[in-house]
């Protein structure tokens, strides 16, 4: 991939690039759309709307190669323009009804403290997430979470997305972001509980 | 503190936000209470699994593109070009 590729070819691969050569957008198209479909995956799975994400993707940055300021990655610009056509597409289509993310938090008596004990986790549980179908169960629990907590986890959990980042991607407020990441672990972890064990379900 | 506000300095906490103050606050709770711990474990270990997931799967299915794909995206640039 082109992240693989030393400074110099890089370089180079952008003034091809530049110079509008079909075979260096072959050439990037090549290096980086696994990379990328695996991203916009994340966001999408349906696999038709993932490959039209993925074409936007690539057109979106040829239209925009100009624009590249060098001093950053070329694989790190795909990536943020990879996101943003996921993003753009999870709002175009409408909304499927979701189920409130306030079922998913801890409860608490009235006095603020746990109203059920919490356990830790058993070591030969956390284990297992070596094994596939713990890994089928964890991708279902994060796919369960409302569209908004998890997108908003998976840019600033998996992308590396920074709080402003995320909330210039989203279009909310930095404070938003927070609030709905630690909503979207919170719900996450007693989604994981139920299978890690260590409190009642 | 209660554990409802000690939940909601985790985030903070774990990404180094908070102030020596409120460390001091948290870390007083912790120390009395082993549902917090045990809930603050947890959390990271949640945050920690869901890394690995996202990691894991691309170590083990390398990510491809289909050659169809490949062929398409090159014909709507042309496209697009023309």
């Amino acid at each position: 991939m082109a992240s693989g590729k030393d400074r110099a070819a890089r370089q180079r691969l952008l003034e091809r690039l530049r110079a509008g050569e079909d075979a260096a957008f072959e050439e990037l198209v090549r290096d980086e759309g696994g990379r990328l479909l695996s991203v916009i995956r994340r966001y999408l799975r349906d696999e038709e709307e993932a490959r039209d994400a993925l074409q936007e993707t690539f057109l979106s940055a040829f239209r925009a190669i100009d624009r590249f300021e060098g001093g950053s990655r070329l694989s790190t610009w795909l990536h943020r323009i990879a996101v943003n056509a996921a993003l753009m597409r999870l709002r175009s289509r409408r909304r499927r009804p979701e189920g409130s993310i306030e079922e998913l938090l801890p409860d608490y008596h009235q006095d603020g403290h746990h109203a059920r004990p919490v356990g830790p986790w058993r070591p030969e549980a956390l284990a297992t997430v070596e094994r596939k179908e713990t890994r089928r169960f964890v991708r279902r629990s994060i796919d369960a979470l409302p569209e908004n907590y998890r997108n908003v986890m998976l840019l600033r959990d998996i992308e590396g997305f920074d709080t402003s980042e995320t909330a210039a991607m989203l279009g909310i407020s930095t404070n938003a972001v927070k609030i709905r990441l630690h909503r979207a672990r919170q719900a996450l972890r007693t989604l994981l509980a139920r299978e890690m064990g260590g409190e009642a379900p | 503190m209660t554990c409802r506000e000690f939940a909601e300095f985790i985030a903070d906490y774990l990404a180094g936000e908070l102030s020596d103050a409120q460390i001091a606050v948290f870390e007083r709770h912790m120390a009395l209470c082993s549902d917090c711990v045990n809930y603050l474990t947890t959390y990271r270990q949640t945050v920690e699994i869901e890394q690995q997931l996202f990691a894991r799967a691309e170590q083990e299915v390398p990510p491809t593109i289909p050659e169809d794909l490949i062929t398409a995206i090159i014909d709507a640039r042309r496209r697009q070009a023309e």
